[in-house]
């Protein structure tokens, strides 16, 4: 509890509290503490963006290899073309030079003359590398059991 | 929004709640420097106050006071460094001071003492300690334990000092008027 005061001094201490001539601090006074505030508050929005880019930054470098891994797709290794051994044709006793292979689309029933059996599949036609001579005359057949594909999933 | 609110989103760069809490306390602040080390220093005060409170954030404990005495607190460190800096003033000179005796009591001596600019004169004339006392209780009307606080110092002792700081004030003004 404060002290009681004798009531003349209490009154000329009020007057003294209450002196309308102190405003308190002048405008130019307020003006330079808000624009310290204001660069607090520009100092915290840098020093945020500086934070949330570090963040998206490590959140980029953790998820991408992640999403990589989870969004890959599985390849398999290309198969290797399969074959038959060459099958001499009427002038397959020719000699030969400068020979080339023409792959061609034949009859199924192609390979079922060289004692081939029926293609898997039942397809109608078949794959096949025929030699063909400088001359251009056909020495030799092979049929392309599987043909190879680019890329299967 | 209370004060302690207003603290923090100030010292975080809130504009809207510093202006708030500047324009709660600057006057009482201001009135407080310019009582304790003249006209001139209102403003530094205030502003060096002020100032202390947004660069060093989060030293206001809630537990220690009002968010009033922290920043009496804060004005008082600064008035105080001013007027060691000015006169070498030590807080405590001029104690020892006695109210001369007189005839007439200060009652009746402030009965036609109301004029302002003689108590201010009176006020300014205190010594530092007694003059503090007078300034955070009886101007700015801080309980003695919110005086207490800002003056680091126990209860006790604002009140002793307030005793003979009104006692000094009416022999002064006795004296003024004789």
């Amino acid at each position: 509890m404060q002290t009681p005061m004798n009531d003349p001094l209490a009154g000329a201490l009020r007057s003294l509290a209450d002196d309308p001539a102190d405003r308190g601090a002048s405008p130019a006074v307020e003006a330079r503490l808000i624009a310290e505030v204001r660069a607090i508050a520009r100092s915290r929005r840098i020093t945020h963006i500086k934070s949330y880019s570090y963040a998206a930054t490590l959140v980029i470098l953790v998820a991408l290899p992640v999403w990589q891994l989870m969004t890959r797709e599985p390849r398999v290794a290309a198969t290797e073309e399969l074959t038959t051994e060459f099958f001499p044709l009427r002038y397959g006793h020719v000699p030969i030079s400068n020979g080339h292979l023409v792959r061609m689309e034949v009859p199924e029933s192609a390979m079922e003359s060289f004692g081939l059996p029926p293609a898997a599949g039942g397809a109608t036609t078949v794959m096949a590398d025929v030699l063909v001579g400088e001359d251009g005359v056909a020495r030799a057949v092979r049929f392309v059991v599987n043909p190879r594909e680019e890329t299967q999933r | 929004m209370d004060d302690h609110r207003l603290l923090e989103r100030a010292c975080r760069g809130d504009e809207d709640a510093f202006t708030r809490l500047f324009g709660e306390h600057q006057r009482s602040i201001h009135r407080y420097a310019t009582r304790m080390c003249g006209a001139d220093a209102g403003d530094d005060v205030v502003q060096d106050t002020f100032l202390a409170v947004l660069r060093q954030p989060g030293r206001y404990d809630p537990a220690r006071g009002s968010v009033a005495s922290y920043l009496f607190g804060i004005a008082r460190h600064v008035i105080l460094k001013r007027l060691a800096a000015r006169y070498g003033t030590a807080m405590t000179d001029g104690l020892d001071v006695d109210p001369p005796a007189g005839g007439e009591t200060p009652l009746e001596t402030m009965a036609r003492a109301q004029d302002v600019d003689s108590v201010r004169a009176a006020v300014d004339a205190l010594p530092v300690a007694y003059r503090e006392a007078i300034v955070l209780c009886d101007l700015e009307e801080q309980d003695y334990a919110t005086a207490a606080a800002i003056m680091k110092c126990p209860i006790g002792t604002v009140r002793s000092r307030l005793h003979r700081a009104r006692a000094l004030l009416g022999a002064r003004l006795i004296c003024k008027h004789l």
